[in-house]
């Protein structure tokens, strides 16, 4: 046993921190030839070191920040549940003001698209996540339809860029259709899908007017944000999913297809 | 870009603005092992670390209009480790109270030897692992659960992640000389047991030590 000392002088704890001297150390490693009692302590405490570094040496970190936003938003969640429970009547009474006001704009006479799009011009743009909670409280659904070959149109009108739209969505996905909705800048086209049965959306723009979106700290932001950037277009997916699936049925045109545009 | 670069390349995940202009995600990344390991330490479990970790992280969240950029973040972080880990002594405390009394560690009862009997000779024959491994882990283990919280956390951030002992210090906002006072205790400690249990266990099954 080595005789107790301050541990920053003991030069059994300083051989194995590997802080002695290179003399301090040949001159340890001699002792350690000569005394088998200080072999038997040294060899049976790198004994022990092996054991724990090979017990406490942790995995990767995969999806931990993930979990932690989706818990953050979870806690959150039961407070606005209850919030909105109570202004419950006044929610729906105002939706419903909302649609019949949306409606009668749909069917006035001549200018009734134009004034539709001015309509959402002159109003306020909202985050993606504001959004995204306002299409839930709605009912969550589309404008319109949106085949893929009226989505490739409606991009290239759009942004002078066209976008293409898989012809079968992946697995779980069920694209809904689209909306204007003025996120990004007021030109954003966003397009409704579930993913899984569960609410996700994707919002287009063009890059130049995208001055970077993120997630909000509302109640909505148990939800995932995922950027790409196509060509000239910023695509944004906002669904309940870690990982983004509505993404990758966009991509750009084939070559001949952008020259027939 | 406000959104943060993950593992897959061109799809960026986007965080909360907070956390973006701290560089959260990266700056956890590069300091989770750390805070892993003082989590296991503290926790006395490896099995709780992950849940410690992920409770500190969500609580930092909450916390981050309080981290000063450009300061240490694996300290912060470690703080709320240390809080989250306290909280839960304290519940737990809070519930054992009516129940269970856990039977002393007998370092000579062969009750958790039972299953090794004279065939684990041969059991191990072909194995690299020493003869006596499963007692030497069984002591090891025991040995550890009998440290401090502090003790044991100062143990393995210096033998499973090197940290230098100043570092130590500063995660567990204890003195340098104390962590290094805890290391080496620790290790005597340990060595101790482990030199009596291995005496014990080579005279009992006539292996070599």
């Amino acid at each position: 046993m080595t005789p107790h000392q301050s541990p920053q002088f003991d030069p059994l704890d300083q051989y194995l921190d590997k802080t002695l001297s290179q003399t301090d150390r040949q001159r340890f490693e001699s002792r350690l030839d000569q005394d088998d009692a200080l072999n038997a302590e040294i060899r049976l405490q790198q004994r022990i070191d092996r054991s724990l570094r090979q017990w406490y040496e942790p995995k990767p970190s995969n999806g931990l920040l993930s979990r932690a936003l989706t818990m953050t938003a979870a806690r959150r969640a039961p407070k606005s549940k209850n919030r909105l429970f109570q202004l419950r009547p006044l929610a729906v009474a105002a939706a419903v003001a909302a649609m019949v006001l949306f409606g009668a704009w749909l069917i006035w006479p001549n200018t009734a698209m134009q004034s539709n799009v001015n309509g959402v011009i002159n109003q306020p743009k909202m985050t993606l996540t504001a959004y995204y909670q306002q299409q839930l409280d709605a009912g969550f659904k589309p404008g319109w339809p949106c085949p893929p070959d009226y989505f490739k149109r409606v991009t290239a009108g759009r942004f002078d860029h066209a976008l293409v739209m898989a012809e079968t969505p992946p697995a779980g996905v069920e694209p809904l259709g689209v909306s204007d909705c003025r996120t990004i800048s007021r030109k954003t086209l966003c397009m409704l899908a579930y993913i899984d049965k569960q609410p996700a959306m994707v919002f287009f723009d063009q890059v130049a007017d995208d001055a970077g979106q993120t997630l909000d700290s509302s109640p909505g932001s148990s939800l995932s944000l995922h950027r790409a950037v196509l060509g000239e277009v910023v695509v944004y997916e906002l669904s309940p999913w870690d990982q983004p699936r509505l993404i990758e049925m966009f991509s750009l045109p084939a070559p001949e297809s952008e020259s027939a545009r | 870009m406000d959104c943060a670069a993950d593992q897959s390349g061109s799809i960026k995940r986007c965080l909360p603005r907070e956390a973006e202009a701290i560089d959260f995600a990266a700056q956890l990344e590069t300091s989770h092992r750390v805070l892993w390991v003082l989590a296991a330490g503290l926790a006395g479990r490896r099995e709780l670390a992950d849940d410690l970790v992920q409770d500190a992280v969500v609580a930092a969240l909450g916390k981050l209009d309080q981290f000063t950029v450009d300061t240490n973040f694996t300290a912060w972080m470690a703080q709320i480790v240390r809080y989250t880990a306290m909280n839960r002594r304290r519940s737990e405390r809070r519930r054992q109270m009516v129940s269970l009394e856990q039977a002393p560690i007998d370092s000579s009862a062969p009750t958790q030897r039972s299953e090794y009997n004279d065939d684990f000779e041969s059991f191990h024959q072909n194995s690299r692992l020493p003869q006596d491994q499963p007692y030497f882990d069984d002591e090891l283990t025991a040995g550890l659960n009998e440290l401090s919280d502090v003790a044991r956390a100062c143990l393995l951030l210096r033998t499973v992640t090197e940290l230098p002992y100043e570092q130590i210090a500063r995660l567990l906002d204890i003195p340098q000389g104390t962590a290094m006072s805890h290391v080496h205790r620790s290790r005597q400690f340990l060595r101790q047991r482990l030199g009596q249990s291995n005496a014990t266990s080579a005279k009992g099954k006539g292996l070599d030590q």
